[in-house]
């Protein structure tokens, strides 16, 4: 039921949001789940200033098909986007490595988390943690964050077919809570509660180096306009 | 007696023998109406692999575990009902009518939450309990009006012949209403192999073949939910999930035709 609500919430302010952008004075910016929180920040700060920008999340996929049927002006997305669409690179977004608390501390290399998204390790006993079958949370096939993520760590090479395909960022947390043994990425959230964040390489998210960070494009249609190029500042400004 | 079981069974065989000529039917009528996007390779693992085999399984393994588990206990439960104790049948109609109302996607959020961790994992299983929970209420429900119309005479005529009261109840009762119970047995597995909701939540949303009791899995209705909407315009990808509704239609219909087989 809250589901049904809040998607009905969503398309309510899908369509009042496109109808404001129609009248032509509102900037529109769609795309990212993960990139969100910078997204809203960056549009407070705009609007403060006379420029109202609405925010409507979608996923970085939705968002390129948005921007490139001209519906909204912005897309936030951590897939490259392609021509006929415009891009610029406004900074990158961390990727916590959270596993379930049983697991304990294990150092993770870049090499292991390859191993685990192709589905190469399935116990923790190979990783030199516990004797614990592995369950590895991913994203479904729609979501940036996977693709991204399947660029930088495996290429072209095959996905697991053992993985859990979550919906979003806190389904993915929840099954990573409940589930002895799992593991998954979440985009984004430095401190998530009730998981263990694993060092990668032996850092962690917020610390500079870290190796699991992925790219956040701006998609935009012809030549920036003012608007355009002042929320894109702002939002460059909240990424690292 | 022999004759009625005879004819249960040939009528079982067939309900099977169909549903294998479905799937082999609808690979056949996607490739016959050019939906050339989706292909009949084993794994949905897109934008690479647009195979329809796992979905597909998915889904009727699904749809028959559902309708196994969830309309066979609400057929016992309706006899019980309509026959053992029809006195506490407004009550507990009553009661099942609550759960009639009950939201899937609560239902789900139930599996989600209380289930899993007991069965230990996201797949079919899960969503077999769970959609067997959701289709129990109103099956129920239907069974039992269906039930109810038996005509005496038929009960009272094998008890007449030397069988007994039980016989009578499990083997010419329903033969009697066999046309309406046919009718919602078809009702209930469209309704199931469509479900996406529950699916989504509980069933690991992995495409690879092949689909597992207890290993992520997909099915049509769980790719549809997950995937529609954000597959690039023009891609092959798009155009596969398109088609992809267009086989689940396809499922739907002939699932419904290979249940109705039970009644030729």
């Amino acid at each position: 039921m809250v589901r049904l609500v809040a998607l009905a919430a969503a398309l309510l302010l899908i369509a009042s949001a496109l109808a404001a952008h129609s009248h032509g004075r509102d900037l529109v910016v769609s795309g990212s789940t993960g990139a969100l929180p910078a997204a809203e920040e960056a549009a407070r700060a705009v609007s403060s200033r006379g420029q109202p920008v609405t925010v409507v999340a979608g996923g970085s996929l939705l968002g390129l098909t948005l921007v490139e049927r001209g519906d909204v002006g912005i897309a936030l997305s951590e897939v490259r986007p392609r021509p006929p669409l415009h891009a610029v690179v406004l900074g990158q977004l961390p990727v916590a490595v959270v596993a379930h608390r049983d697991i304990g501390p294990v150092p993770l290399t870049l090499g292991d988390l390859r191993a685990i998204v192709s589905g190469a390790v399935t116990c923790w006993c190979q990783l030199g943690g516990r004797s614990l079958r592995l369950t590895f949370f991913f994203r479904t096939p729609v979501s940036g964050v996977r693709i991204a993520l399947l660029q930088l760590l495996l290429g072209n090479a095959d996905v697991t077919a053992r993985s859990v395909n979550a919906l979003s960022n806190g389904d993915v947390l929840l099954g990573v809570r409940r589930t002895p043994g799992a593991v998954g990425f979440v985009e984004g959230v430095l401190r998530p509660e009730g998981v263990e964040v694993m060092a990668v390489d032996g850092l962690y998210p917020a610390e500079r180096g870290y190796p699991l960070m992925i790219p956040i494009y701006a998609a935009y249609r012809g030549r920036l306009s003012p608007a355009q190029g002042a929320y894109l500042a702002a939002v460059r400004r909240l990424l690292r | 007696m022999r004759a009625v079981k005879r004819t249960w069974l040939a009528g079982g065989t067939l309900a099977a023998g169909a549903l294998l000529i479905t799937l082999a039917a609808v690979v056949l009528v996607l490739g016959l109406m050019g939906a050339d996007e989706v292909t009949a390779g084993p794994d949905w693992v897109p934008p690479s692999a647009l195979g329809i085999l796992a979905p597909l399984l998915g889904s009727v393994a699904v749809a028959c575990g559902a309708l196994l588990l969830g309309g066979g206990t609400a057929y016992l439960a309706a006899t019980f009902l309509s026959f053992e104790r029809p006195r506490a049948r407004p009550v507990l109609l009553g009661l099942f009518g609550a759960g009639t109302w009950m939201p899937t996607v609560v239902l789900g959020l139930f599996g989600v939450v209380w289930l899993q961790p007991i069965i230990g994992g996201y797949g079919i299983l899960a969503v077999i309990i769970v959609l067997s929970l959701a289709a129990f209420w109103p099956a129920t429900a239907h069974f039992t009006a269906i039930l109810d119309a038996v005509p005496r005479e038929v009960l009272d005529g094998a008890i007449a012949i030397g069988a007994d009261g039980a016989t009578g109840r499990r083997l010419l009762a329903p033969r009697a209403v066999r046309t309406g119970l046919v009718r919602a047995v078809v009702g209930l597995a469209g309704r199931l192999v469509g479900e996406g909701t529950v699916t989504a939540l509980l069933i690991g949303n992995n495409g690879s073949y092949p689909p597992a009791l207890l290993h992520p899995s997909a099915t049509m209705a769980s790719v549809l939910l997950t995937e529609g909407g954000g597959a690039p315009p023009g891609s092959p990808w798009e155009g596969a999930l398109w088609s992809l509704g267009l086989a689940l239609a396809i499922l739907a219909a002939l699932l419904g035709r290979a249940l109705g087989a039970w009644d030729a």
